[in-house]
């Protein structure tokens, strides 16, 4: 990626931050503090509790993963990526849906999510890409974001009337010191972004309700039809708003159970000599022969066992490179085109993310 | 050596026998929520029989659901967390990652117990970004 395109990426986040750290602090600094905390002391404080969530969603919607799907990784079925059909139907509540080959990730893409070409990854239900936080709006952040504009939108409303209040009561020979004409900026600069902000706030209040996404209202998906995903109006909103948070999946190792050493000793595993019928896996079996019952004090020559040992312990997806696999898929007859087998293939790096 | 290489998925490992496997893909019947097939994989058929195939799949499932549905302690996770900045974001776990230790804990075990002893090794969705669950049959070498 050339440089400027990631220095122009920034541009519209810092503005929005910049613009929003500054006003507040002028509402602060002057009418708050000439008039204001004196005579309604409450004021500041009220306005300080509704800043306070501004920046803690403000802060969120931006920094916060919004439900990136990671790539799949090269074990996975891939093989026929050239030769796979571009969709695959799903049936979703009597709806028929389409999923769509995505050729970066290397996964059909689950119902309602998309790939965004600014983050390169898809993004589970996703909604936008938001400029102004610079990230994409998706499962995990999209109830900061709503609960951002919320609060902006208030926070904007309350500015508004407060510095207006200030000005009406100053007396009109003083109209021209800088506190009252902060106050009178104030209020040209939250007049101006008034219309796109509670635009926007109603618009995603109209979409919360329907339980639809941006982009689904936007490419005109349901227009006209059945929404599947819909839950009815009053469990939409509360699923949005009071829902699980949907983990990261970036990082899936921290969600591994922790097992305690003496576990990984107890697996009962039927050894034979290493034949074909070795009910315990080969693998187990030859590692448990050879392994000293203590804790994972590995000979060189017993390494080789021993990770398959552990892998079998974890029970994790731990995978190893240079490993030859054979990838088959199944899939049910409603949702798919039958079994796709693939040849096995020499991998030299999983993606990591 | 090993063991950390072996926690580190995508670092460089020794060589390793081929491994077959089988995926069992994701069931959006009832929407976006997290649930996946319980139908028999053929390619099992051999192996294990299908009601401890689908009695490990439903309970995955049960699992799932209950991380997915909205209840009144996730209504009064998000309120405390909005009250705290979301400071308590990084102190506790969500509902949700609650879940999928537990989900992990079961695989484990379901794979020490049931599955290993045949030949099989079940890996936690979480690694393929809750979109599959990858089977491998473990004394079947790939094709190569």
């Amino acid at each position: 990626m050339p440089k400027c395109d990631v220095k122009t990426r920034y541009i519209p986040a810092t503005f929005a931050w910049t613009l929003l750290l500054s006003t507040t602090f002028l509402f602060f600094w002057y009418p708050c503090r000439q008039f204001y905390i004196h005579r309604h002391p409450w004021v500041p404080a009220y306005q300080a509790v509704i800043t306070f969530f501004v920046i803690a969603n403000f802060t969120l919607a931006t920094f916060m993963d919004p439900g990136v799907i990671p790539k799949a990784p090269p074990d996975e079925d891939r093989e026929d990526e050239f030769r796979a059909p571009l969709y695959k139907n799903a049936e979703i509540n009597g709806i028929t849906v389409r999923m769509k080959w995505c050729v970066t990730c290397k996964f059909y893409r689950p119902p309602r999510c998309s790939h965004c070409s600014v983050c390169n990854h898809c993004i589970e239900t996703f909604d936008h890409h938001c400029p102004w936080v610079n990230n994409c709006i998706g499962r995990r952040n999209y109830r900061f974001f709503f609960f951002f504009l919320i609060s902006l939108s208030v926070h904007m409303l309350s500015i508004f009337s407060l510095s207006l209040v200030y000005v009406l009561q100053k007396e009109k020979d003083k109209l021209t010191e800088v506190e009252p004409i902060v106050a009178m900026i104030l209020m040209a600069i939250v007049t101006l972004l008034a219309i796109p902000i509670f635009g926007l706030t109603g618009f995603h209040m109209v979409l919360v309700s329907r339980g639809r996404t941006t982009n689904e209202q936007v490419t005109g998906k349901f227009k006209g039809g059945y929404n599947p995903f819909s839950r009815g109006c009053w469990n939409n909103c509360c699923y949005t708003q009071c829902g699980p948070q949907y983990p990261s999946l970036l990082k899936p190792q921290k969600y591994v159970a922790r097992r305690s050493n003496k576990e990984n000793q107890s697996i009962s595993t039927i050894t034979n000599d290493g034949g074909p019928g070795g009910g315990g896996g080969d693998a187990a079996g030859s590692g448990r022969r050879h392994m000293p019952t203590g804790g994972p004090g590995s000979q060189q020559q017993q390494q080789q066992q021993q990770q398959q040992q552990q892998a079998l312990n974890q029970g994790g997806g731990i995978y190893d490179n240079n490993r030859h696999t054979q990838v088959k898929t199944y899939m049910d007859h409603g949702n798919g085109h039958g079994i796709r087998t693939v040849g096995s293939s020499h991998y030299s790096k999983l993606t990591e993310l | 050596m090993a063991n950390v290489r072996m926690s580190q998925p995508g670092t460089p490992a020794t060589t390793q026998p081929n491994y077959m496997k089988v995926f069992i893909q994701r069931d959006y019947s009832e929407g976006t929520s997290v649930k996946f097939q319980n139908r028999f994989p053929p390619e099992l058929e051999s192996r294990i029989d299908r009601h401890t195939f689908e009695s490990t799949m439903n309970k995955l499932n049960e699992y799932f659901a209950e991380a997915e549905k909205g209840s009144c302690s996730t209504y009064c996770e998000g309120c405390l967390a909005c009250i705290t900045a979301y400071l308590i974001y990084i102190c506790t776990e969500t509902h949700y990652e609650k879940c999928l230790r537990k989900v992990s804990k079961y695989i484990a075990m379901q794979n020490e117990r049931v599955y290993n002893p045949k030949g099989l090794q079940i890996t936690d969705p979480v690694y393929r970004g809750l979109r599959v669950i990858e089977i491998s049959i473990l004394d079947r070498p790939g094709r190569t």
